[in-house]
């Protein structure tokens, strides 16, 4: 069974005098332990369907099924307990709470879980993407990779199945994006699943499937075969 | 989410907005202040206001005036007040078998009362012998009139402690000579201290003589203007009035269909019309409490709004990572609530500051009722309840795509 089964989802937008249809007819299916980087032009529905994905939105039609179950059937409730369990969350602008220290940011999706141990989690998770020692710094006192890789440890606190990225390193430079890149593999490996959106072509080589989407559907979707290691890419960068 | 949590989240998000929290403090404080001090100011006025009624019919006690009608919020009487006699109260004083004793009364109004230079505003008020007894109020030092002295129309004195004060000063009053107008008192008591009465005027600045005095040396009349009788607390007040005013319309003259031209008076009466005349503390002051209350929740519930919308981003995160509708909810009425309980507590303190002010100062007396302070913490906490509603409302409806974009 997949852990992501998406079949014939539509997802259209109104405007005045206009209709975009930014999900048009979208079947995908995801299995556990896949890493999939999404690549489209800008407006293709790349943000809409992880949208979807995150059942932060629900399809106007077609089915989701995420670890087998319909999500159109659950309550708002319901989902959000589901995000606070099941998936972690990545942005390009990394939305962390400004004036609230790293720590506080990570223990965001922890507070509306039954986990007791918070801090520990928190800072645990800080650890694996290496700002131990930035537990009471605020955003505004941390570089932009900094911010984001505060935003993966909120996004990995709650030790969800699913990790969706969003142009994760769309604001970053290029060390900072491959060591964001780095991390993501990291995981993946451990056996979370990623769903990562980028518009670099070098990024999605390390990913092990590439799926492209245009005008709101899928235009191709293939294996990665000429994978590459984020870790070595980092070394390569470094020796020049 | 946990409870504690809850509560973690809402301070640290108040600690991070400290002006606008501080104007929601504000909002409450100015409100919640003001319903306390008016609740203990309108409590203590009329616990105060009762406990002279009860002095002033301790036992029981009917009222006697001339004049018909009513004296307060029915027509006044156009009868004439020259018809109740001194031989009128003795007939009822024999007659009516459950009073037992009464006092007259004829009173000069405000006098100038001198002694030696000094000169002062004075009520003069003419009382038989029988005052002590049934005011409940004598003389602390030297002594009250006697019989002798009303049937002689003697021309002697007794004072309360604020004309003691004006015009002796530490002299010793007994046996001096004062002036009232024109015509020489001898001091010969003063009177039990008593305060300030229910109309605001104060009690001690009286003069008591016999009434006899009043009629005859001071205004030359033949009738006095009410008496106050006192009746077996056993027997039936209402019995007794019906009697008493059978009485006088037959000395009176009045035939079947004329009106009185004397009114009595009961403590139910008057316990009624104070209790309707009470309404500056009654109604007044607490309405004008509760627009200021209203008030600063409506501060609080707009500032609130404009922390829902200046927190969309916020708060389309904490759905996205797991915030459930009541989770949202309860942040922001937590929130709310945390501040106007807290503006609450220091209202409450403000309010006893305000409160130690006017006691000091001897505006008002009152005791402290430290349930009232109760009641303004719950209102304070209930007003940041009804305040983060709407806010809390339109929070949990925010979608977490459009607050995330
Ligand atoms: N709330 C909305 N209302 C109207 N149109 C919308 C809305 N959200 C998205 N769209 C439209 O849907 C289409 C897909 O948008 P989406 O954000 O998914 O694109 P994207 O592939 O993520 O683009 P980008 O690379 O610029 O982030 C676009 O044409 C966009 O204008
Ligand atoms: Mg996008």
């Amino acid at each position: 069974m997949s852990m992501i089964e998406m079949d014939g989802v539509c997802k259209r937008y109104r405007k005045e005098d206009y209709v975009v249809d930014a999900l048009d007819d979208v079947s995908l299916s995801i299995d556990h332990g896949e890493f999939v980087a999404i690549r489209g032009p800008s407006g293709s529905g790349k943000s809409t369907l992880l949208n979807v994905l995150g059942t932060l939105d629900r399809p106007d039609r077609g089915s989701y099924r995420l670890n087998g179950r319909d999500v159109s059937t659950f309550s708002a409730d319901e989902l959000a307990a589901l995000r606070n369990r099941k998936i972690g969350f990545v942005f390009q602008s990394f939305h962390l709470l400004p004036r609230t220290t790293a720590i506080e940011n990570v223990e965001l999706p922890l507070i509306y879980s039954d986990r007791s141990d918070i801090s520990d989690l928190a800072r645990r998770a800080l650890a694996r993407v290496g700002l131990a020692d930035r537990a009471s710094h605020e955003p505004g006192e941390l570089s932009g990779g900094q911010q984001q890789r505060v935003a993966i440890a909120r996004a990995l606190v709650n030790d969800p199945d699913l990790i969706l990225a969003d142009e994760p390193s769309g604001n970053l430079d290029s060390r900072s994006g491959l060591e964001i890149l780095a991390t993501l593999q990291d995981l993946n490996v451990e056996g979370v699943t990623v769903v990562l959106v980028t518009h670099d072509a070098e990024l999605a080589r390390m990913a092990s499937r590439r799926v492209e989407i245009v005008d709101g559907r899928i235009r191709s979707d293939e294996p990665v075969t000429d994978r590459r290691d984020a870790v070595a890419a980092l070394a390569a960068v470094a020796e020049a | 989410m946990k409870i504690s949590r809850a509560i973690t989240s809402s301070l640290r998000a108040l600690t991070r907005h400290k002006l606008r929290t501080f104007l929601m403090m504000l909002g409450t404080l100015i409100g919640v202040t003001a319903l306390t001090v008016v609740m203990v100011l309108g409590r203590g006025t009329q616990d105060a206001v009762m406990q002279q009624v009860e002095r002033m019919f301790s036992g029981s006690s009917i009222i006697l005036t001339s004049g018909s009608g009513m004296r307060r919020g029915g027509p006044h009487g156009s009868g004439p007040t020259t018809t109740l006699l001194p031989a009128d109260i003795e007939a009822i004083e024999e007659e009516v078998p459950a009073v037992l004793v009464a006092d007259r009364l004829q009173g000069l109004g405000r006098s100038e009362v001198a002694f030696e230079g000094a000169a002062a505003d004075v009520r003069v008020l003419g009382h038989s012998q029988a005052s002590p007894e049934v005011w409940n109020r004598g003389a602390n030092r030297g002594s009250y009139f006697s019989e002798a002295d009303v049937a002689t129309s003697a021309r002697v004195a007794v004072a309360g402690t604020t004309v003691v004060r004006t015009l002796f000063g530490d002299l010793d009053p007994i046996g001096q000579q004062i002036r009232i107008g024109t015509v020489p008192f001898e001091v010969i008591g003063v009177l039990e201290p008593f305060g300030i009465d229910p109309h605001g005027l104060d009690k001690d600045n009286e003069i008591h003589v016999p009434y006899t005095t009043v009629m005859r040396r001071l205004r030359n009349v033949d009738y006095i203007a009410a008496s106050k009788i006192l009746v077996d607390p056993d027997a039936d007040l209402d019995a007794t009035a019906a009697a008493i005013e059978e009485l006088l319309r037959a000395r009176h003259g009045l035939a079947a269909g004329e009106p009185n031209d004397f009114r009595l008076i009961t403590p139910t009466q008057v316990r009624e019309m104070i209790a309707s005349s009470n309404s500056t503390f009654g109604v007044f002051l607490p309405i004008v409490a509760l627009i200021a209350i209203i008030a600063g929740g409506a501060v609080v519930a707009n500032l609130m709004l404009l922390s829902v919308n200046e927190r969309r981003f916020e708060i389309g995160l904490r759905k996205a990572v797991g915030a459930r509708t009541r989770d949202v909810w309860w942040q922001f009425l937590l929130e709310s609530t945390a501040v106007t309980t807290v503006g609450g507590l220091l209202a409450i303190g403000l309010a006893i500051l305000t409160l130690g002010f006017i006691r000091i100062h001897g505006m008002a007396d009152f005791v402290f009722p430290w349930a009232v302070t109760l009641v303004g913490l719950g209102v304070a906490v209930l007003v940041g309840l009804a305040a983060g509603v709407l806010p809390a409302r339109r929070a949990a409806r925010t979608d977490p795509i459009d607050a995330l974009r």
